[in-house]
């Protein structure tokens, strides 16, 4: 007989309480890969985009350091960058909330604005229309993501956007920012979508010579800001921009709490559940521990036991929780967030669920490891 | 010991329990031996010494005082656990009147747990417990839990699992206690059976008289002293 068959035999004998532990410690992780899943959702989603984009250099306005938080740059600065010889290429783009109205309902929508002949910044997925049709003056595609908000939505359709009335050309899928549908609109029809900046665009994007740094530009463009020539500008690489994004959503959008919030109210059941329950089964099992000491079983026997039940409960409510985690985000369980399970990231919650049920679980062991198998002579 | 035939032995032997404010002597200095094959009953009223004679022979308790010669080792008051942990596994058998079977497993699992517990599983170990359970006639039952047992067929399983390891000593705690007069009769032919074909010394701590017909010895015990060793039935001569 296999030492993990006793493990499990007694662990299976009451089946009915075997199957509620299962299932408050499946929920317990169900609700930390859940939220595991949507941090990680969160992060990449919010910069997903970008890593579209094939410029690896942007520049944004100097109070700014993310994707977020870009304040408008005058297109005469946009004009003198593109003038630089050092720059090989330099691409506006129009990265801003906006309303999407019709006449009983208001929806937000992230407008993107970018150069209709760029090949590094273009939309994709495009299911429905044509992106020609963005030549149009006033005309823009939309993800299809809209139709949550107006289901009749459909081509040929103009909706208030902002302060300027557009045409619905286009229809595109998975072009989201975090719960928002993208729009694409050109450069100049998403400045008359907010026409209150002038010319303007969120962000530059950079692609410099090879002998030419970043450093080297960004020097450059402290000249020119001191000789009154542009506004003060800061030029950031794509991967610093995304860092900068992730910790701004973690810490200012509230994001890092709430999950922090979630996976310790996890953790806190499974705790409670193992710590409960093993001290329990202790209780109930005294006279058949001091019997198995009595016999000859040694603390080692006992703590493969004991721990081993530790081990399959929290192995087959990973399985499970995971499973369930996995069915939920699906689902769309996360209202337009993808769920993504990362791997490294479940074994780690798989290893500290572990590390959480021995340790809930030592205070029952040790108990057992003072149970006097001189008991088993006592009635 | 001196004597081979002798294979467990006690020599001023004594157990204090310290309660704070009195030290209850439950066992004061006794001397005992018990031979190869022996069967032996203990008895006495409730409060005697018997439980604790019993643990202290079978290793589950320290002496306060003396030493215990068994098993080619001396045991007292120093000896580690995990020594005392080693022999009780290796050998002594266990038999208590609540047959104390893992409720979990079955029959022929109750009787390989000895093995697992001794980390021993080898070729044949199977075989082995299937033929002590037939021996026992419960391999008939081998598939069952404990709670689908009568009390005789428990007591019997307990048996096996008390002698799958071969010890050379049994002790036996009310292994009657809870059976009818006819399962208790034919557990102590059992023991008889055991002693004889074996060489196993077995000490029943029991009230029942009707355990008599089984043994060669009767050690009666009286406030934690033992009075007298009445011979029931006399081996060898």
């Amino acid at each position: 007989m296999k030492m993990v068959n006793l493990t499990i035999r007694d662990l299976f004998h009451k089946k009915g309480k075997f199957i509620m532990i299962l299932l408050g410690l499946s929920i317990s992780i169900f609700l930390v890969q859940y939220s595991a899943g949507m941090y990680n959702g969160v992060l990449v989603q919010s910069t997903d985009t970008f890593d579209r984009f094939e410029f690896n250099m942007w520049v944004l306005t100097e109070d700014a350091d993310n994707f977020f938080e870009g304040e408008p740059i005058n297109d005469s600065s946009y004009e003198l960058i593109k003038t630089m010889s050092d720059v090989d290429d330099v691409e506006r783009l129009i990265f801003q909330g906006a309303n999407f109205e019709t006449e009983d309902y208001v929806a937000d929508v992230t407008l993107l604005g970018y150069e209709l002949n760029s090949e590094k910044i273009k939309p994709w997925d495009i299911i429905k229309g044509d992106v020609d049709d963005l030549e149009e003056e006033n005309t823009i595609i939309v993800d299809e993501s809209i139709k949550n908000d107006f289901p009749e939505l459909k081509i040929g359709d103009h909706v208030q956007f902002g302060e300027a009335k557009m045409e619905i050309v286009g229809f595109c899928k998975n072009t989201r920012f975090m719960f928002n549908p993208y729009a694409w609109a050109s450069i100049e029809t998403a400045q008359n979508i907010a026409p209150f900046y002038g010319n303007w665009s969120s962000m530059i994007g950079v692609e410099l010579e090879d002998d030419y740094d970043m450093d080297d530009f960004q020097d450059d463009l402290d000249e020119m800001y001191d000789l009154e020539l542009i506004e003060e500008l800061e030029v950031f690489t794509k991967d610093e921009l995304k860092e900068n994004t992730h910790t701004m959503i973690i810490n200012e959008g509230g994001l890092g709490g709430a999950i922090y919030i979630l996976v310790g109210l996890g953790f806190f059941v499974a705790m409670i559940i193992i710590t409960v329950v093993m001290y329990q089964t202790i209780q109930e099992k005294i006279p058949e521990f001091g019997t198995l000491k009595a016999i000859g079983a040694s603390k080692v026997f006992l703590n493969k036991m004991l721990l081993g039940q530790v081990f399959i409960l929290i192995t087959l409510s990973f399985i499970i929780g995971t499973i369930l985690a996995f069915i939920f985000g699906a689902l769309g369980g996360g209202a337009g967030i993808p769920i993504l399970l990362d791997f490294f990231t479940s074994i780690a919650i798989y290893l500290a669920y572990l590390g959480v049920g021995i340790l809930c679980s030592l205070f029952s062991v040790s108990k057992v490891h003072r149970i006097d198998p001189a008991i088993v002579f006592k009635g | 010991m001196g004597n081979n035939n002798i294979i467990i032995k006690l020599e001023e032997i004594s157990k204090d329990y310290d309660l704070g404010e009195v030290v209850v002597k439950a066992l004061k200095k006794s001397n005992l031996q018990m031979r190869k094959g022996e069967v032996a009953l203990l008895m006495g009223p409730s409060g005697a010494g018997k439980t604790t004679l019993l643990s202290i022979m079978g290793l589950l308790l320290r002496p306060t005082t003396g030493k215990i010669y068994f098993a080619d080792k001396i045991y007292d008051k120093k000896t580690r656990q995990k020594i005392l942990t080693d022999t009780r596994r290796k050998s002594i058998g266990f038999i208590f009147q609540a047959f104390n079977l893992v409720k979990s497993l079955t029959v022929i699992q109750n009787v390989e747990i000895m093995y697992k517990i001794g980390q021993l599983e080898k070729a044949g170990y199977k075989d082995k417990c299937k033929e002590i359970l037939d021996m026992l006639n419960m391999g008939h039952r081998l598939d069952h839990l404990p709670k689908n047992l009568s009390g005789g067929e428990r007591q019997r399983v307990a048996i096996a699992r008390a002698l799958i390891n071969d010890p050379e000593l049994i002790m036996a705690d009310e292994p009657t206690g809870n059976l009818d007069s006819e399962n208790g009769k034919i557990i102590g032919e059992y023991f008889q059976q055991i002693a004889k074909e074996r060489g196993t010394t077995i000490l029943i701590a029991t009230h029942d008289d009707r355990l008599k017909f089984c043994s060669d010895r009767i050690i009666r015990m009286e406030d934690g002293n033992i009075l007298n060793h009445e011979h029931s039935r006399i081996k060898d001569e």
